[in-house]
């Protein structure tokens, strides 16, 4: 556990009627440090909420943008929804698969990239979309992964929780 | 007298007219009769084409059973040695062919399709025990020669 | 009450009943997965739904609570078709691999399917795949395909138990069960969620593919570990116990047990249960030994007279076995030596016995002695329900060692076993101070020093006299208990209960049946024996150099009879001093009586064949009889229903006579660095399991963690050199945050013969090397 921890989680504890609710924007923060929730964060978050571990791990394993394992440093969401299948997502999943040379759950070697399918993003007028950590990319071209690649280097345009 | 010798030329007549006729009785075991394809004999476990036995071990045929004649243990199969296809297996498959009134009954039971009734009829023993059906046995189901 | 209309029916229910309760008052089956009434509404299966009037759409049964003139249809077209449309969105990821399923014909998922379900799915796509058969321990599987997530096991677990060891991981249709890190689930109740998983998917692991409801037969049965008793079933095929279920009992018992109890049926036919009979560390036929005895019998009889054979009733005979053999002692043998095997010195007279119904309404728990998750777990959950109904339950724990814990919290107060009825007696004395009987209680221990400020124990008595509805449980360590417990009842007008967790667990019965049960009789019979009165004993299930607490006097006794002759089910400690071991049917293959620890007669099925020559008491004494050549007249049908009030024994009786002071106990040896406490733990209560053995530890004593760390014992325990006064023997023990420093906790009756040579403990050190486990 970080030294910082406990400062976030009073914080947070302090802006939330209860610590249930606390939980996932001090999970959220954390994971802004971390990259990922470790089994020891969850842990860890558990002890500092006073809440049970297995209510803290059901919480971060449903939600999809919380990591349970190692991830890399852009994780690219590539929608899977019905109009981006439509629009060919399966050609841009099956491109960036072979452009990065690595599965669909996977990460690439150097920590770079990671792969993941999405369930409907909710923009639907311009499929088919890709998530590159909380930024969209819309109106793809499936057989161009590698626009995507080169627009989603710029760090500045990051957004984060 | 007359009379005898008419009697025995009326039965010896019959006698001579029947030697003619085609007979009625075969010379088994040389000769078998033919059955109807859905005659319904002594029962078999199938495999599938890997060689894998279907049966699985559900015990439906055991409940279904209206003579109680089957006795189904099932067990777990260890890993990578997988008897049925799937990892529950029949460790004992039993049919006492004495009790079974061949109706069948299993056969439409069987979820996989691994108990069949065969065509095979030639059940005789002279031992009660030998007319219970290990799994073995009905594993290699005897062919009608 | 609340008036509605069920399918025209009218029914009168109270306030707060969901519909599917009402429903079921009046025989109409309302379908549901999620709902227990136990774990309270959730509304996630929406099996249950039912059409309301003037309700707009469908409404779920379970949450639905009813209200005055409520008209409700749980049949009709929008039903079936709602709950149709339920199925087969619960069917779409259903694997339908019903005949390896071990559910299959019990199972609620295809009953509904078959009632209401529709024919086939229209969903063709491929079902996903999850995990088939994981662990959730050693003993219950999870199938996460055939899950309906019905979270029944998840709220058991959490809400109700009260340890988060499962978890629903994950969303929409990859949500799946699983437990915290995905490590085995280490709690007492785990295999509660088998009964309670309402398809196939918590299975249990030894009744794995196992059997199949047409296979198996069903005996209602209760189970025999520990004095609760549980009322449950047990499955037998080919004459083997192959399951254990909880047999709910309405308006009384949900049908928890503990896994001790629903796992450890295996003792019939473990490898080590006694099958044959040794006569001189020969084993003989059967008749051969019981014509030995016979006349072993005949011949101390003849040489010393009446009363020269002692008969010592211990194990988990019913009640009739144990009315047989004391008939047969006074009858035959000539002997009114008959006792009680017992391993603690208290006894509880049947007018202070409460029942588990004094829990459910308690508002103040003391446990003596005790800590009821270890000695009696399902007392622990009948507390559990308790507090969730009532959460300002207190709960007080005095006693050696912290009693309370985590899922039963509570406060503390930390004495000795010896001073425990000296801190009641202060504590009344100091709260009712005119109380009859009470400053005759504490004449001998006024100036006694306590561990505890005289303000906590003044607080202390007052909680126990304001308490509304008073609940006890006992260990019966401290014998002088009985004494304080009695004039505590006479002094609260209020329901005092008192309920004893000590063994064995039919000691009720086999007071029920004639025998006295107080330890004074058994020692005074050990001590005849020591002293050449009794010449012979006969052990029925008594183990006594495992349980006796005086290990001298068993052994003295036990090498002065010219003959032993010990009935058991499993090799006994007592084996070197046994002339005649007779294999002995069990439970499971006798049926009788058993009277739990609140005075419940049970009746226990007899399902299976005893193995090998084990043969029942009746047996036994019917042949001793004819051998002796005398009719003793077992067709003399005693019944113990005779004398209980419908099924609880009766209370009446035991006046109590003027209260007596409570000993001063004896000054510790204040040079002893170490304290040794024992406790009731059900894990250990002797019965072998092979099914248990993963949960078995080697390290069955315990110490502090401070005390662990000091000794370097690691997190699952580890082994340490004992030197005591009789030795140095190598103790396998773990660190308990409950223990106390400087103090070591040993299971009663463990199998382990180190447990009995720790007398005169003068310290612990780390060995120096250590053996392989």
């Amino acid at each position: 556990m970080k030294p910082e921890w406990n400062q976030w989680a009073r914080e947070f504890k302090e802006q939330y009627p209860g610590a249930n609710s606390a939980l996932m924007p001090l999970l959220h923060r954390i994971q802004a440090e971390e990259g990922w929730l470790s089994d020891e964060t969850i842990h860890d978050v558990a002890t500092l909420f006073d809440l049970p571990e297995s209510y803290v791990e059901s919480v971060a394993s449903f939600y999809s943008l919380f990591f349970r394992n190692q991830v890399g440093k852009k994780v690219v969401h590539v929608c899977v929804g019905l109009s981006c299948a439509l629009a060919g997502s399966d050609r841009l999943m099956e491109n960036l698969e072979h452009r990065l040379g690595i599965k669909e759950g996977q990460t690439t070697a150097d920590g770079e990239y990671t792969l993941l399918e999405a369930e409907c993003l909710a923009a639907c007028n311009q499929a088919p979309v890709v998530q590159v950590n909380l930024r969209y990319f819309e109106g793809l071209d499936p057989e161009r992964p590698d626009v995507l690649l080169e627009s989603s280097k710029s760090p500045e345009e990051e957004v984060k929780p | 007298m007359f009379e005898g010798i008419k009697a025995m030329a009326q039965g010896l007549g019959s006698t001579f007219h029947a030697l003619g006729q085609p007979r009625d009785t075969i010379e088994y075991p040389e000769k078998r009769r033919e059955y109807s394809p859905r005659f319904r004999g002594k029962h078999m476990l199938a495999k599938d084409g890997d060689g894998h036995e279907l049966c699985v071990g559900c015990g439906l045929c055991e409940a279904v059973c209206p003579a109680h004649a089957i006795r189904v243990v099932a067990a777990e199969a260890e890993d990578g040695k997988a008897v049925s296809w799937t990892n529950r297996y029949a460790v004992d498959y039993e049919v006492d062919m004495i009790r079974c009134i061949f109706c069948g009954m299993c056969e439409e039971a069987c979820p996989t399709n691994a108990v069949r009734l065969t065509p095979f009829n030639e059940l005789a023993a002279s031992d009660r025990l030998e007319m219970i059906a290990d799994k073995e046995e009905l594993l290699h189901p005897p062919v009608r020669k | 009450m609340i008036r509605l209309t069920i399918d025209g029916q009218e029914v009168t229910v109270p306030e707060g009943t969901m519909i599917v309760d009402a429903a079921a008052r009046l025989g109409v089956d309302v379908p549901v997965y999620c709902y227990h009434q136990a774990l309270g509404p959730l509304g996630a299966c929406r099996m249950c739904l039912v059409q309301v009037e003037k309700m707009p759409k469908l409404v779920t049964g379970c949450t639905t609570a009813v209200t005055e003139g409520m008209v409700v249809h749980t049949k009709g077209g929008a039903v079936e078709k709602g709950r149709k449309g339920v199925l087969e969105f619960l069917l779409i990821n259903h694997p339908l691999d019903c005949p390896v399923c071990d559910k299959g014909g019990e199972c609620y998922l295809q009953d509904y399917t078959f009632e209401y379900g529709p024919g086939r799915g229209r969903f063709q796509e491929p079902k996903i795949q999850k995990v088939k058969n994981g662990p959730i321990n050693d003993l219950v599987l999870i199938d996460q395909e055939r899950c309906v997530l019905c979270q029944r096991c998840v709220r058991f677990m959490g809400d109700y138990v009260g340890e988060e060891q499962l978890l629903l991981e994950g969303r929409g249709v990859e949500t799946v069960v699983t437990t915290v890190d995905h490590q085995p689930a280490t709690s007492q109740f785990t295999g509660n969620v088998i009964d309670l998983c309402p398809v196939g998917a918590l299975l249990s692991a030894p009744y794995y593919h196992k059997g199949r409801p047409w296979n198996i037969d069903r005996h209602s049965t209760v189970c025999p570990h520990c004095p609760v008793g549980c009322s449950s079933l047990a499955t037998t095929r080919e004459s083997h116990i192959i399951r254990l279920e909880g047999r709910p009992v309405p308006d009384r018992d949900w049908g928890w047990l503990c896994d001790r109890g629903r796992f450890g049926y295996d003792f019939g036919y473990h490898a080590d249960r006694i099958a044959d009979s040794w006569v001189k560390e020969r084993a003989t036929s059967a008749a051969q030994a019981t014509r030995d005895v016979a006349e072993w019998m005949q011949q101390t009889n003849a040489q010393y007279g009446p009363g020269s054979i002692g008969f010592v009733m211990g194990g988990q005979f019913t009640a009739e076995e144990a009315h047989l053999i004391k008939k047969f002692a006074h009858d035959v043998a000539q002997s009114d030596n008959v006792a009680v095997m017992r391993n603690v010195r208290g006894y509880l007279p049947a007018a202070l016995n409460g029942t588990f119904q004094d829990l459910t309404e308690a508002d103040t728990v003391v446990f003596v002695g005790v800590d009821p998750y270890e000695a009696v777990p399902v007392v622990h959950l009948k507390l559990r329900d308790r507090l969730r109904h009532f959460s300002q339950l207190k709960v007080l724990g005095v006693g050696p060692r912290r009693l309370t814990r985590d899922t039963m919290p509570g406060r503390d107060y930390l004495v000795a076993s010896q001073d425990e009825a000296v801190f009641f007696a202060r504590a009344l004395a100091a709260a009712a101070k005119d109380g009859p009987g009470v400053q005759t209680l504490v004449d001998s221990v006024r100036d006694y020093v306590l561990p505890v400020s005289d303000a906590d124990i003044e607080a202390f008595g007052q909680a126990l006299l304001d308490a509304e509805h008073l609940s006890l449980l006992w260990d019966g360590e401290n014998a002088a208990m009985a004494e304080v417990l009695a004039v505590l009842a006479g002094l609260r007008e209020k329901p005092t209960a008192v309920l004893p967790t000590f063994g064995p667990v039919n000691w009720r019965g086999y007071e029920q049946a004639g025998i006295d049960p107080r330890y004074d009789n058994v020692e005074e019979l050990l001590n005849k024996t020591r002293t050449g009165e009794i010449r012979m004993l006969v052990l029925w299930g008594a183990d006594l150099t495992r349980d006796l607490p005086d290990r001298q006097l068993a052994e003295q006794a036990l090498a002065k009879a010219d003959y032993v002759v010990s009935a058991q089910v499993v090799p006994p400690l007592d084996m070197p001093y046994i002339d005649a071991l007779l294999p002995v049917a069990t439970w499971g293959e006798v049926e009788g009586t058993y009277v739990n620890m609140e005075g419940r007669l049970s009746i226990g099925a007899a399902g299976v064949q005893p193995p090998g020559q084990a043969r029942p008491t009746r047996t036994y004494v019917a042949n001793w009889g004819r051998l002796f050549r005398q009719d003793f007249g077992l067709d003399d049908e005693w019944d113990p229903f005779d004398s209980a009030q419908g099924d609880l024994i009766s209370r009446a009786g035991n006046n109590h006579g003027p209260a007596q002071a409570v000993p001063r106990p004896g000054t510790r040896d204040a040079s002893q660095e170490w304290t040794i406490i024992e406790g009731d733990w059900v894990m250990e209560n002797g019965m072998p399991s092979e099914i248990l053995e993963p949960r078995e530890t080697e390290f069955v004593a315990r110490v502090s963690p401070e005390d662990a760390a000091r000794l370097g014992i690691g997190e699952h325990g580890g082994y340490v050199e004992a030197q005591t006064a009789g030795g140095t023997v190598m103790i396998g023990v773990q660190a308990d945050p409950a223990i106390v420093e400087r103090t070591l906790w040993i299971p009663r009756g463990s199998r382990h013969d180190w447990a009995q040579h720790l007398e005169g403990l003068v310290k612990l050190t780390r060995p120096e090397e250590v053996p392989s486990v």
